[in-house]
């Protein structure tokens, strides 16, 4: 159909295999199609994610279906207030060499996985968390003067558990920055429950699912998305979007002025538009719409923005402020 | 292949916000019509008459101008593309697409922009279905409505004779010179020729009537003038009297005509039309001289110079006979008659060089009406 048939096949071929990577998603992890979708972008976006869900609801067994499908080398790390960094990123051990010779040799931690998901991120103590954090930024770890490289692609997921708060250190908002998206697990509809027991009750589905991409590919499709166009005035809508977000900013809405004490970061900027790339090839397009931009922008902003304490008084939370801010901000698009 | 049929579609949103524009134009020039016209109405029943043919060259005006400025302004092709993204289903990319060709963005990828025009050209069909069955209504009927209203309400109002409320006040205004039920029977206002020549008749009396003063005046002074001769009194004009009646000793001859010629003793004081200050000495005054006059014959004298006079300005004659005869100095007499409650009863004046303002012209024919009346 065009001139470039290697244009087509780019585009297209990623176009394909996000669209079968849902699809067989979708098929494991029942009921959360929503939540797939943010998931399969956040890794192809080169983001983190933190996923909030009471107990029970699937976060691992999507950890572990994804990295399943997309042939990644994944790892877990369950946090526990007894953590240690060295735990986490690794440590050197006193080895000694078949020809007797001993040295101290750097043995790597869980986070030298390419899907490494950390369970209860909230229960590990700043110390570990910072340790963890730091290596999701920077992605490498230094230990004793020496740099180890992190392996591409390299996605972390992060769960927390919205109750059971005792004994927790809930993370502090420049950390909760580094991470793209804040997924939450909704309870599944009455119907996912009856297909769930189709699908699940007897076996581990993620255990048995046969991958239909590879890191190579995963790369491939990440640096594709970095390519998709990004028009002017979707450029005015992601800036206003985050302008929205600001109290102090006159672009901002009532809403906003009333209950956000602090608003998105120019990292959520930046998120947004990444993630919408990933959205937009998703969808197959080359070029980002306002659509994009708005399917991700609550993931994107919930944990970027701190409401003011009368608010969270009132009962209100991130996302019905976000909502309505979103809702102005849409209507002027 | 993948521009025409782009452009196809950019040709047909262009067309279609022309159209938009044209209709928006004619809504904005429904609703100033109707204001025009409302306008013209309040200002024809409030302030003065509006003619028709003004109301509508405005109307016109204002349509050539609304007419004019949606056809100059021919919706651009970024407008086209953003309007497609907007309402045809075009998810950003016409916008982008243009965006690309038009050079505005560093292309970091032809493939992306392969893969864009791709997509555009294939989403063409799909938004040409839905500007087809886009109908939106032109919102036409009720400024269509008011106009019609407003075009009956000022088609009544603007038939109807014009109204000039401000002279109507002006008339209704008491005039110092004549009362408000005078003025209310004054008949309506002629053309101003018509009061010119009013004034000028006016004018014409008021010279015969100044020339019948000046006769006065010369018949005072020979009173005084008499008077300053030490023999008269006060209330006696010495040296007057009736043709074939003997004078005073050492008094004026009189003229046939009734004045009183100049004689020696008058030159002597006064000189002048008065012999005031001949005679207002305090000497003068003690000096009660005999009358040789009788008294009738000053009611001769005051009799043949009110015949002489115009009737209009008899008026005036007696203010003047009632002066003298209280002993005023001419002087303040003259003041008296700057007064404004005299000159009430003087008609303005008029010049051929400035004719008369309404409000003039209709005091004038008050006056003379009043004039006329008392006569």
């Amino acid at each position: 159909m065009t001139a470039d048939p290697a244009a087509d096949s780019a585009y297209a071929d990623a176009h394909r295999k996000l669209q079968d990577l849902r699809a067989l998603l979708d098929g494991v992890i029942v009921g959360q199609g929503e939540l797939v979708t943010h998931l399969i972008t956040a890794v192809f976006a080169g983001g983190h994610v933190l996923i909030e869900g009471l107990p029970g609801l699937g976060k691992t067994h999507l950890a572990k279906a994804l990295a399943a499908a997309l042939g990644l080398h994944w790892a877990r790390v369950q946090c526990t207030p007894d953590l240690m960094p060295a735990d986490v990123t690794g440590a050197e051990i006193y080895a000694t060499a078949a020809g007797g010779a001993s040295t101290f040799e750097f043995r790597p931690g869980p986070v030298f996985a390419q899907l490494v998901l950390v369970d209860e991120i909230n229960r590990a103590t700043p110390r570990t968390q910072s340790a963890l954090l730091e290596a999701m930024q920077e992605r490498q770890v230094t230990h004793a003067g020496i740099s180890h490289r992190l392996p591409s692609p390299f996605c972390v997921l992060a769960t927390q558990n919205p109750i059971e708060l005792e004994g927790t250190y809930p993370l502090p908002e420049a950390q909760l920055d580094r991470f793209m998206f804040k997924l939450t697990v909704p309870f599944p509809a009455r119907a996912s429950l009856r297909a769930l027991l189709d699908v699940s009750l007897d076996a581990e589905p993620a255990d048995t699912l046969q991958p239909i991409a590879y890191p190579a590919d995963v790369l491939r499709i990440t640096e594709l998305c970095r390519t998709v166009l990004l028009g002017e005035r979707c450029k005015e809508a992601a800036v206003d979007l985050v302008v929205a977000t600001q109290p102090d900013s006159s672009g901002s809405n009532s809403g906003a002025r009333r209950h956000i004490r602090y608003g998105a970061s120019p990292r959520a900027l930046q998120a947004v538009v990444r993630a919408a790339r990933v959205g937009a090839v998703m969808a197959g397009r080359s070029h980002v719409d306002i659509e994009d931009l708005a399917a991700v922008a609550l993931p994107v902003l919930r944990h970027r923005i701190l409401l003011r304490l009368e608010s969270e008084l009132d009962g209100l939370d991130a996302d019905a402020t976000l909502a309505s801010v979103i809702d102005g901000w849409r209507r002027q698009y | 292949m993948n521009n025409t049929i782009v452009e196809s579609l950019q040709i047909a949103v262009r067309r279609r916000l022309w159209r938009e524009q044209f209709v928006a134009a004619a809504r904005r020039a429904l609703w100033g019509s109707a204001g025009m016209m409302l306008l013209a109405v309040v200002v024809h029943l409030a302030a003065r008459p509006v003619r028709v043919d003004a109301v509508l060259l405005v109307i016109i005006a204002l349509w050539t101008l609304m007419i004019a400025w949606a056809g100059l302004r021919r919706p651009s092709d970024s407008a086209c593309a953003l309007w497609a993204d907007c309402h045809l289903g075009g998810a950003s990319a016409f916008s982008t697409l243009l965006e690309m060709r038009e050079g505005m963005q560093a292309v970091p990828n032809a493939q992306a922009v392969q893969w864009l025009e791709h997509w555009a050209a294939a989403r063409v069909p799909h938004s040409l279905r839905l500007l087809g069955g886009r109908h939106e209504s032109a919102r036409l009927s009720r400024p269509l409505l008011c106009v019609l209203v407003c075009t009956a309400l000022a088609t009544i109002v603007l038939m109807l004779p014009g109204t000039a409320p401000s002279t109507r006040q002006e008339l209704a205004a008491p005039s110092p010179a004549s009362g408000a039920d005078r003025l209310r029977d004054a008949e309506p206002l002629a053309s101003v020729e018509l009061v010119s020549a009013l004034a000028s008749a006016l004018r014409s009396a008021d010279s015969r009537r100044a020339t019948g003063r000046h006769d006065d005046n010369q018949t005072s002074a020979a009173w005084t003038g008499k008077r300053d001769g030490g023999s008269g009194s006060r209330m006696t004009p010495l040296g007057t009297a009736l043709p074939g009646e003997p004078t005073t000793p050492g008094g004026p001859p009189l003229d046939p005509a009734g004045g009183v010629a100049p004689t020696a003793g008058a030159k002597q004081t006064s000189g002048g039309a008065s012999g005031r200050d001949a005679g207002d000495s305090h000497v003068d005054r003690a000096d009660a001289g005999v009358s040789q006059v009788p008294r009738s014959t000053i009611q001769v004298q005051r009799r043949e110079s009110s015949e002489r006079l115009p009737s209009p300005e008899r008026q005036s004659d007696m203010d003047q006979l009632a002066t003298f005869d209280e002993g005023l100095p001419m002087r303040r007499r003259a003041t008296d008659r700057a007064d404004p409650g005299l000159a009430a009863a003087t008609p303005p004046p008029a010049t051929d060089a400035a004719p008369l303002t309404p409000t003039k012209a209709a005091y004038v024919q008050a006056w003379m009406k009043a004039s006329r009346q008392r006569r």
